[in-house]
């Protein structure tokens, strides 16, 4: 191990095809499954540094309120207390990368992790300044002249410019984004805003530009366990053995049946363009991110040697192995998916029904309970409202539980809250001694909210009287 | 020139990355992991205790805003899971040898 050189030109490990290397060049590759990933890195890219930007009924379509300890999500309003359903949310995301990668195996590394999709971004804005792999490897290895400067700069410039409007727009999802443009502009932010902005853009800098796969090498768990949800019928990345072996070197015109060969050539193009530098040829590895650069490459070869597509593609252990054909439909996948449908129309039942007001009543604990002339119980209550929806309401309050049981608000009437407010009443009910069992009684409270969002809360409440012969059980 | 093991020659060796030496690895698992868990532990803290609230009730002499508040507990988080992960990745690499049974390596030994 100690033979492993440290960096720079770097130098063969004997018996190896491959030189360690400080840095990797990554050959570029076109085709379906590139033209698939850009896609990919155009929707979700674009969602992220556009949602912002989007207006719905006067304010951010897409905010996280932190100040005000509210989530606005398009016509939804989240509060802190709503916070189950961001857990479900989560179970559901957990679930649907079990289906998916049952299905196609590490889709989600492929195409759709903010990883993958900001390394592919930040490796195209290094392309445009600084050339293709060649270019690329020599102006690192030559001297600092004007170019180099200049190339090197605006790559920098490119990259550093780009984690900052990444870290604004990050800022943006928790301070309107307007508002935080003009603070910005005029160096009037507060500095956590400026602290989240540099903070969120180096990340994205160190993790994009600089480190780029060797997170998912080293420091992704989803790498470490995804073996555990494939099974031998899950779509992967695959190197046709079968097909491709004896690999080797041949003319194009060559018969390659005559001279013993299978449809391998051997031009190593499928090494060379991995970002991780595994060989495909060797089997899955846990290093492969299923990014399909290979089967791009590889289609290419084949096509200029006119041999068939797909000497690396998609395909199942069952398919290669076995030749058995691909089978998607499967238990595993069927249970994962009625699970997923399961908690997915439970979680949109639940969002939709939500609770859009709380109510919450507690006991004065200071007195227990009051006697008023005319043969009357007083209890002290403290009734606080959450109105959860962003119109105003006013409610309508009643009780039962105790025969006689009447309600007086110290409020005025009639009892308002504005949007989002959270409004506290103190709230006395009353009922006839003589109505009041000596023990208490459970007494239930009743609250209408009247307004464009009609509401109706029921809550239980402890109502005490005296334990004595005025009760009526005694 | 160099020569592949199947006896193909290349007139380039074909790079991979250089891999991580052990305290790059130990630096990149304990900063992420313990990020992640931070992000996490933020997030259910927060859902529940509002920082101000917080801050009104056991620091009353100190003007913690919401924001500030929230900084101060992720990276609280962060440092406290940043330790805890070094801790344990000391505890794991400084095993004396004779200690553990089926460890990766000597499970690796095993014919």
């Amino acid at each position: 191990m100690s033979a492993r050189p440290r960096g720079g030109a770097g130098s063969a490990v004997p018996g190896s095809l491959y030189v360690a290397h400080e840095k990797v060049y990554p050959r570029e590759v076109s085709g379906r499954y590139a033209a698939l990933r850009n896609l990919a890195v155009w929707v979700l890219l674009g969602i992220y540094y556009l949602l912002p930007w989007v207006s719905w009924e006067g304010r951010q379509a897409v905010l996280f309120d932190l100040p005000a300890r509210k989530f606005y999500i398009f016509g939804l309003t989240f509060w802190p207390q709503d916070f189950f359903f961001m857990a479900w949310l989560l179970i559901i995301a957990a679930l649907m990368l079990f289906f998916v990668t049952a299905i196609a195996g590490r889709l989600w590394c492929g195409y759709a992790c903010p990883q993958t999709v900001w390394t592919e971004v930040f490796l195209w804005m290094e392309r445009i300044t600084e050339g293709n792999h060649n270019r690329r490897r020599k102006l690192d290895r030559g001297k600092w002249t004007r170019e180099k400067l200049l190339r090197k700069g605006a790559k920098q410039f490119l990259w550093i410019g780009f984690s900052l409007w990444t870290g604004f727009t990050f800022v943006a999802y928790f301070t309107p984004a307007a508002e935080l443009g003009q603070k910005l502009l005029s160096f009037s932010a507060g500095p956590w805003e400026n602290f989240w902005v540099f903070f969120y853009g180096f990340a994205t800098y160190g993790n994009a530009g600089l480190l780029r796969e060797q997170v998912c090498k080293y420091m992704c768990p989803y790498a470490r366990f995804q073996s555990a949800m494939f099974d031998k019928d899950t779509m992967i990345i695959s190197y046709d053995q079968r097909r491709g072996e004896p690999r080797g070197g041949r003319k194009r015109t060559a018969d390659p049946r005559a001279a013993g060969l299978g449809d391998c050539i051997d031009c190593s193009m499928c090494v060379q363009v991995c970002p991780t530098g595994i060989d495909i040829r060797d089997g899955l590895q846990i290093e492969c991110i299923a990014c399909a650069a290979c089967v791009d490459i590889c289609n290419d070869v084949m096509m200029k040697m006119d041999y068939p597509r797909g000497l690396i593609r998609y395909s199942t252990h069952h398919a290669m192995e076995e030749q058995k054909p691909v089978r998607v439909l499967r238990p595993r996948v069927l249970v994962y998916g009625a699970i997923l449908l399961a908690l997915l129309a439970g979680f949109a039942t639940a969002v939709a029904n939500r609770s859009t007001l709380i109510v919450d009543v507690l006991r004065d604990r200071n007195v227990m309970y009051r006697e008023l002339p005319g043969g009357l119980v007083e209890n002290v209550y403290t009734v606080t409202f959450v109105n959860k929806t962003e119109v105003e309401r006013h409610y309508e309050l009643s009780a039962h539980g105790i025969e006689g049981l009447e309600l007086s608000l110290d409020a005025q009437l009639p009892l308002v809250s504005a949007p989002g407010e959270i409004r506290r009443v103190p709230l006395r009910m009353r009922a006839p001694a003589v109505a009041v069992p000596a023990r208490g009684a459970d007494v239930t409270l009743v609250v209408r909210a009247l307004g464009e969002v009609p509401a109706v809360v029921e809550r239980g409440a402890r109502f005490i009287g005296p334990a004595d012969e005025r009760g009526t059980s005694q | 020139m160099a020569i592949s093991p199947h006896g193909q020659r290349f007139d380039a060796l074909v790079e991979r990355p250089r891999l991580w030496r052990r305290w790059q690895r130990d630096v990149g698992y304990t900063l992420w992991v313990s990020f992640l868990m931070a992000c996490a532990a933020a997030t259910v803290f927060f859902a529940m205790v509002d920082p101000e609230i917080l801050s009104g009730t056991t620091t009353p002499g100190w003007e913690i805003s919401r924001q500030a508040g929230y900084a101060i507990g992720f990276f609280g988080f962060w440092m406290l899971t940043a330790v805890t992960a070094t801790f344990v990745i000391w505890l794991v690499r400084s095993e004396p040898a004779g200690v553990a049974e089926g460890t990766r390596d000597e499970r690796r030994d095993l014919p």
